[in-house]
């Protein structure tokens, strides 16, 4: 382990890597900054840069990005009130208050403060979890494999949110539905090409993540007028001293050590990932906090933000346990990532920690600088980055979409490629515009793959009996877990719902 | 029975299982394969199935979720987002026939137009140095080909 900690130290600090770590998450606050666009984006928005490099400094730079657009995202929450992701909603709640209260500055800092704790303590848990993990799931055989994709599968559906589990299965299917189209990896046999040449390689990756998330998030925000508001001005002159004195550190620091646990906790779940991250830390900490500081939380506190801001980042680091040791992406930004390491020819998993060790450490260890790199990149430059926010929405929406339309097309240099974005670009909008969740496609399609092929196997060693599902007992019982997590919420609303309804009926025989 | 985001999405999804299925029947196997625990059908077969089940659910029982608020949907620009989707199609056939610089020229200034800048100056002044530049780091710098249009091609022989 030390020799592969020593491997991943000398990968992680060469130049070329440590240039990446800056260009990474300097990009990635910059996209994350953006109203709209989130980590999901950003980071598909670099699969095309990383595909020149190799694959320990392709995945840092993709770190990069992932924690610098989390961050990000908190700036635009913070000065604009307008998330640039779903998991720094949260961020504002209290972030904005405070930058209209005159502490903007404040915020920030303590925002950038927050989200290296939170990063840093997720790291070091990694740094012991992850290898830990990878060596139990070395025992792992086909079936259980299988089970563990369906439980990834299941997962991600289960965590989407009230009535939405459904919907977030269908899409899974739907994702899988799409993995099928082209040629069949084991028979060599055409599915679903009808007859299209352009279709024999099945649709690529990047061009469905790319379509579903930064062309139909950008067209989406144009149709709703965000690009007409004209209240993204910001005056950096006025963003307030970014000191933070010593009382205000001492109150905080519990809250901040507090939410990085359990934002790893919550990040290392399959499908969870940093937005539920950071809504818990936030219900937590106002839970704890003593009863007249509670009206407090939504007004503009620090503890209120410190505490999203770190879960978010401790729940970034903590998706990459599952990713680095499963093979399983425990959020739609890590499922890309699980995509672009699978287009380097690598697969992650229990095999990349004996395999490719330099890519599983250096991808740890690039997270320290990561952090770090934030902190000093950040701090001095927040008032220059926020700047950024002034550049007017007609200029930067049309070349968001070059950039994407262009990610594509240089690498297949295809046109088909382009129309084809087009069309799927616009099936996404449709079923945004219908509440269907778009992360679960995209897993689902990464994960089908795998998930045909360990079905496969599992199957032709079992004689096609699928006793393989209860008889091992480690496959029946992440299926088990599967089907509790899918469940287990329903059942539990159902049963709250018995529950109230007879305490209702209490209530009124005593009135 | 009440019409409702999810049902629509439900019926969508209904159809695309049964086409899935039914055009899953016609994927090629080897001669013997139809015994076989496992061919190439088996996973599209039980997709369909799969697909289908949900998406009676949702048409069945599909209520939408508590954080839908219509409103948001009343509202939408759908003018912009379709002609932006349309230039975004003309991008494609305009890389074939007119090559990278010209193309994506064309594509900036008709885009920031659409959007609201009408400053001619503006128009020309950001899009023609940022193709140019992004044209020389593709071609010069990371040494990339990129195909001239045919139109030139046709032209220039």
């Amino acid at each position: 382990m030390l020799e592969g900690m020593l491997t991943g130290l000398n990968t992680a600090t060469e130049p070329f890597n440590i240039l990446m770590v800056f260009i990474g998450c300097f990009a990635g606050t910059f996209i994350g900054m953006l109203p709209g666009l989130g980590p999901v984006s950003a980071v598909a928005l670099m699969i095309p840069i990383t595909y020149g490099l190799d694959p320990a400094s392709g995945i840092i730079l993709m770190a990069g990005v992932y924690y610098g657009a989390v961050f990000g995202g908190s700036t635009s929450s913070i000065l604009i009130n307008a998330p640039g992701c779903s998991s720094t909603v949260v961020t504002a709640f209290d972030g904005y208050p405070m930058a209209r209260n005159g502490q903007a500055g404040k915020a920030l800092a303590m925002a950038a403060y927050a989200s290296f704790s939170g990063g840093t303590i997720g790291a070091i848990v990694l740094l012991f979890a992850a290898p830990f993990l990878a060596k139990v799931s070395l025992s792992f055989q086909s079936t259980d494999y299988f089970a563990l994709m369906v439980f990834g599968l299941t997962a991600v559906a289960a965590f989407s949110g009230k009535g939405q589990i459904i919907k977030a299965l269908m899409m899974t299917v739907c994702g899988l539905m799409v993995g099928t189209v082209g040629t069949d990896r084991t028979s060599g046999v055409e599915r679903f090409t009808f007859g299209w040449v352009d279709l024999i390689d099945g649709i690529s990756f990047l061009l469905l993540a790319m379509a579903t998330f930064a062309l139909a998030e950008v067209i989406m925000s144009v149709m709703r007028r965000e690009h007409q508001d004209t209240t993204t001005k910001v005056d950096a002159s006025q963003l307030g001293s970014m000191k933070l004195t010593r009382e205000e550190v001492k109150d905080v620091a519990p809250t901040v050590v507090r939410s990085s646990f359990l934002g790893f906790l919550v990040g290392v779940l399959p499908g969870a990932g940093a937005t539920i991250a950071a809504f818990l830390a936030y219900g937590t900490e106002r839970n704890l906090a003593p009863k007249e500081q509670r009206p407090l939380f939504g007004t503009g506190i620090l503890r209120g933000l410190a505490a999203p801001e770190s879960a978010n980042n401790a729940a970034s680091t903590g998706s990459f346990v599952p990713l680095l040791t499963l093979g399983i992406p425990g959020s739609g930004t890590t499922a890309i990532m699980l995509g672009a390491l699978i287009a380097y020819g690598i697969q992650p998993g229990p095999r990349l920690f004996v395999d490719n060790p330099e890519v599983f450490w250096s991808v740890i260890i690039s997270m320290y600088l990561g952090n770090i790199v934030l902190l000093i990149l950040n701090l001095p430059l927040i008032p220059y980055i926020s700047r950024l926010l002034a550049i007017p929405r007609p200029i930067l929406i049309p070349m968001i979409l070059l950039f994407s339309l262009t990610g594509v097309y240089l690498v297949s240099f295809n046109t088909f490629d382009i129309h084809m974005m087009v069309v799927i670009c616009i099936i996404a909008l449709f079923l945004r515009l219908l509440d269907f969740p778009m992360a679960p496609m995209l897993l689902g399609f990464i994960l089908g793959g795998m998930l045909e092929d360990n079905l496969r196997r599992a199957l032709v060693i079992n004689d096609g009996s699928l006793s393989f599902l209860w008889e091992r007992p480690l496959t029946a019982t992440i299926l088990a877990i599967a089907v509790l997590t899918l469940a287990g919420p329903p059942i539990l609303a159902l049963i709250r719902k018995k529950l109230a309804l007879r305490r209702g009926e209490f209530a009124i025989d005593g009135e | 029975m009440l019409v409702s985001k999810t049902r629509i999405g439900g019926l969508m999804f209904l159809l695309l299982s049964m086409a899935y299925g039914y055009s899953a029947m016609s994927i090629p196997l080897f001669p013997g394969e139809e015994a076989e625990p496992f061919s190439a059908r088996t996973l599209p077969y039980f997709l369909a199935v799969l697909g289908s089940g949900l998406s009676l659910f949702l048409l069945l029982f599909g209520r939408d979720g508590d954080h839908v608020d219509n409103g948001v949907n009343a509202d939408l620009d759908w003018r912009l987002a379709a002609s932006l989707l349309l230039l975004m199609i003309a991008y494609g056939l305009a890389l074939e026939w007119l090559g990278f610089l010209f193309a994506t020229t064309l594509f900036l200034v008709i885009g920031f137009w659409m959007l609201g800048e009408r400053r001619l100056k503006m128009l020309l002044v950001v899009s023609i140095p940022f193709t140019v530049g992004f044209w020389l780091l593709l071609t010069q710098a990371l040494d990339i080909y990129l195909a001239p249009g045919q139109i030139l091609n046709m032209f220039g022989g």
